[in-house]
């Protein structure tokens, strides 16, 4: 009998230590959370998991699909009702189409340090649509300029280049600098080449083209002028800002590795890490695979995308000319979002998944966890230096977390892309730009052909209907 | 001696194939083993020479950081497996039938069959609101009961026979699979609104994919069937002996090579599905082809880990096809025809 009353009071013990365990309590609670197949994005969802299920009691069951089936996965299910899905991690792109499946991020998400410890970028434009916020942001992307303090520090090398162009061996400023150090370090005699990009249709090359565009398309007088006219909606994709970076992107083919029309992103990152180009455009992966598993160790430097001092006025119809380089760091992609479908049936204990995920605590560890695929997007995450060494020397982490600090800082900086039917516009982009590299076009062709192309995809989709969605994407107020 | 000269160059010939034929798969395989830095710094072929060899994408896809291969794994055997038995010994039926017996369908009746149906669901389903999945299952069976019917008249109009009928079979697989795969996913999610979640189900996956394999079952089977000699049904029919027990005892052993022939094509297509299986499924039936595809991701093409996936997902298939072919292959087979 007293073996039993001890039983007893050690089984209430028990539970009333593991009702105070859970907080919230979300025992019984299954929360299906599906973005790409991992490592990254993946793992960190993953990772986070462990320490919500810790504290709530929860389950999290992680399903994870290719990225290039993701966007129709999603928006099936969110569009039939199926509640498959409580939380779903994508593309900012995709935004546009899935808003209207999506729940707003409740009232007390949006409030206290945590909330304004994310950059105002990722805070009040990438993550809201509509005035709403529909989504959080649990991975910050831009495209950088990856370097190399060999080489860009050997006292000969900035010798030479200095006697050859006149100026010193920096981080390029301009784009026209980009080609000169392109240019000078391009020896395919002593395996080394000048850059490398990323030109492969479906090798997410448009990004790296509008990374260029961005320099000479983001009119600061104009806002949100870069891919439309936000008056009529009219594609500005043929315009003579557009025509000098596309002729730009296509002359690097001269100074990237043989082949480089057949390189994606994926192949620009190694390319970089083991030393085979002196630099390279690529999000924040290229800086981590080379100091952690490439041949440049200890050389890393990442600058911010080069700037123009013009700049294409599409109302006056003329080149805008600055005293200063104005930069436009493109925030190609923009990092990998969270958001609740309307139809999950466990909202509340799905919005409290997402705050652990984008909480300061658990994605500082993520940012600095290996092949996680999260960067940073909060202050906390470009001030805490120390935090990195596991990954960089010192002088390589504060010129990585500069860069992205000083891009998302720029008061000029561009946002991707968002557009209802996004792939249907960046699939006729793909094709015509694939024929201008290839040479079967010329640059001028294959932009007219994009530019009729998109206008024509805008009336199909409603031109009204496409311009707001358009302005509420770069912020404009509705007409 | 110009025997042995045209040997020659055959032998050399077979060798070039040969070479043609392997080194995918050898270059599958060393990749698996290669480091990233290998595989986009230009062509390497051999381990410990051209690179040093490493384990980490094996690591990675085992850890389950690279998503998790053992539950697609068991659902892939799972599903194909019973899907390829069950289309394959239905499409057998069908088949045999399709041999053995004359059928004349009027192409009236198919017309009405279309006509109820169509019209008995929007009249359903739009003025008395019946759900989908009821409305569905009340004009289909009704239809197919009048068709069948009305199949007895002297109808005006063409009479089709069993060609067409075999051509009707094949002909759902003639047009793109998004069809008929995004018309069932409506169709699954209006059925687990009513209560019967067919949705990343086992049952709803195994459905799909017996009706997926049946065309190809079908018409494999019925040339299979029309070389078996009727003579010896015949004689067992003389015995008394019933027409299923015939299929079943008889006819089935007889046919033994093109049942496993078929399965085996029926098998690798349901293996290597990936349309279906991305609509149908999410966390708990996920098969390997949609794994296989999750390989290259946002972050470009992760060649050593697609590889190491892809060695992963063929070997349960070489695994079963070795088994069948080492069955075909068997005196047992060849005895069953005598």
């Amino acid at each position: 009998m007293k073996r039993l009353l001890l039983s007893t009071v050690a089984f209430a013990a028990l539970g009333a230590g593991t009702a105070m365990a859970c907080e919230p309590d979300y025992t019984g609670v299954t929360l299906n959370v599906s973005t790409q197949n991992g490592p990254a994005i993946a793992s960190a969802l993953a990772a986070a998991a462990v320490g919500w299920e810790e504290r709530t009691c929860g389950t999290v069951n992680v399903i994870e699909f290719p990225f290039g089936e993701l966007y129709p996965k999603f928006l099936t299910a969110m569009s039939q009702q199926t509640g498959d899905f409580d939380v779903i991690g994508f593309v900012p792109a995709w935004l546009p189409d899935f808003s209207t499946f999506l729940s707003s991020m409740p009232a007390e998400l949006q409030e206290g340090s945590n909330w304004d410890d994310i950059h105002p970028v990722y805070r009040e434009r990438l993550m809201t649509w509509n005035g709403e916020v529909k989504s959080a942001t649990m991975d910050g992307d831009m495209h950088m300029l990856n370097l190399r303090a060999d080489l860009l520090e050997d006292p000969d090398e900035m010798a030479a280049f200095e006697a050859a162009y006149g100026y010193p061996l920096a981080a390029p400023v301009t784009w026209a600098q980009y080609y000169d150090q392109a240019e000078f370090f391009h020896r395919p005699d002593d395996g080394l080449f000048g850059t490398a990009e990323a030109y492969r249709r479906g090798g997410q090359q448009f990004w790296y083209f509008f990374s260029h565009a961005a320099s000479y398309t983001n009119n600061p007088s104009n806002p949100g002028s870069m891919f439309f006219d936000p008056e009529t909606m009219d594609a500005q994709i043929n315009n003579p800002g557009w025509l000098r970076a596309l002729e730009e992107y296509k002359r690097g083919l001269d100074f990237n590795p043989p082949g480089a029309l057949n390189n994606g992103s994926g192949d620009v990152r190694p390319l970089y890490a083991g030393g085979t180009v002196a630099m390279n455009i690529d999000w924040a992966d290229s800086g981590v695979l080379g100091s952690t598993e490439g041949s440049i160790e200890g050389h890393v430097r990442t600058a911010m995308l080069p700037g123009s001092t013009e700049i294409w006025n599409h109302v006056s119809g003329e080149w805008d000319t600055f005293d200063e380089v104005v930069h436009s760091p493109f925030l190609a992609f923009g990092g990998w979002q969270l958001a609740v479908p309307a139809d999950s049936e466990n909202p509340e204990a799905a919005w409290d998944f997402v705050a652990e995920v984008i909480s300061p605590e658990v994605s500082g560890q993520a940012i600095v966890t290996a092949n996680s695929g999260v960067n940073p997007y909060r202050f906390s995450h470009y001030d805490n230096l120390e935090n990195w060494s596991s990954v960089f020397s010192e002088e390589e982490a504060a010129s990585y977390l500069g860069a992205q600090r000083a891009s998302l800082d720029a008061p000029n900086v561009a946002l991707d892309l968002r557009l209802p039917g996004f792939f249907s516009y960046t699939e006729i982009l793909e094709i015509e730009l694939s024929k201008a590299l290839a040479g079967q076009v010329t640059p001028q062709e294959a932009l007219d052909a994009i530019a009729e192309g998109w206008d024509a995809l805008t009336d199909e989709f409603g031109r009204d209907t496409q311009l707001a969605a358009y302005r509420a994407s770069v912020g404009l107020p509705p007409m | 001696m110009e025997n042995r000269s045209l040997r020659t160059i055959g032998l050399v010939g077979c060798l070039v194939w040969l070479f043609f034929s392997f080194f995918p798969l050898y270059w599958v395989f060393v990749t698996a083993f290669k480091p990233p830095l290998a595989v986009s710094q230009g062509a390497t072929y051999i381990p410990f020479i051209d690179f040093q060899p490493t384990l980490q994408a094996f690591r990675d896809a085992f850890s389950g950081i690279r998503g998790d291969f053992f539950g697609p794994i068991v659902a892939s055997i799972s599903i194909s497996v019973v899907a390829t038995a069950l289309s394959v010994f239905l499409g057998a039926m069908a088949a045999y039938s399709l041999v053995r017996f004359e059928f004349r369908i009027r192409l009236m009746s198919g017309l009405m069959f279309g006509v109820i149906s169509i019209g008995g669901f929007v009249l359903l389903n739009g003025t008395f609101d019946i759900d989908v999945p009821y409305a569905l299952l009340i004009v289909l069976v009704l239809a197919l009961v009048v068709s069948i019917w009305m199949n007895k008249f002297a109808l005006p109009g063409p009479v089709l026979g069993n060609n067409d009928v075999t051509f009707w079979f094949v002909s759902q697989r003639m047009f793109p699979p998004i069809v008929s795969a995004f018309a069932l996913f409506l169709l699954y999610a209006e059925v687990g609104r009513a209560g019967f979640p067919l949705l990343d189900s086992y049952l709803g996956m195994v459905l799909a994919y017996t009706a997926f394999g049946l065309p190809f079952s079908v018409w494999l089977m019925r040339d299979f069937f029309s070389t078996v000699p009727v003579e010896v049904e015949e004689a067992a029919q003389v015995d008394n002996i019933g027409r299923m027990r015939i299929f079943i005892q008889i006819v089935l052993p007889m046919s033994l090579p093109g049942l496993l022939a078929t399965s085996m094509i029926v098998l690798a297509f349901i293996w290597n599905e990936f349309l279906f299986a991305l609509l149908l499924t999410s966390g708990d039936w996920q098969t390997l082809p949609i794994l296989l595809a999750g390989q290259q991701s946002s972050r470009g093409d992760e060649w050593w880990a697609i590889s190491v996936a892809a060695l992963i997902a063929i070997i349960p298939m070489v695994v079963i096809a070795a088994i069948l072919g080492r069955m075909m292959r068997s005196g047992l087979l060849s005895g069953s025809i005598k």
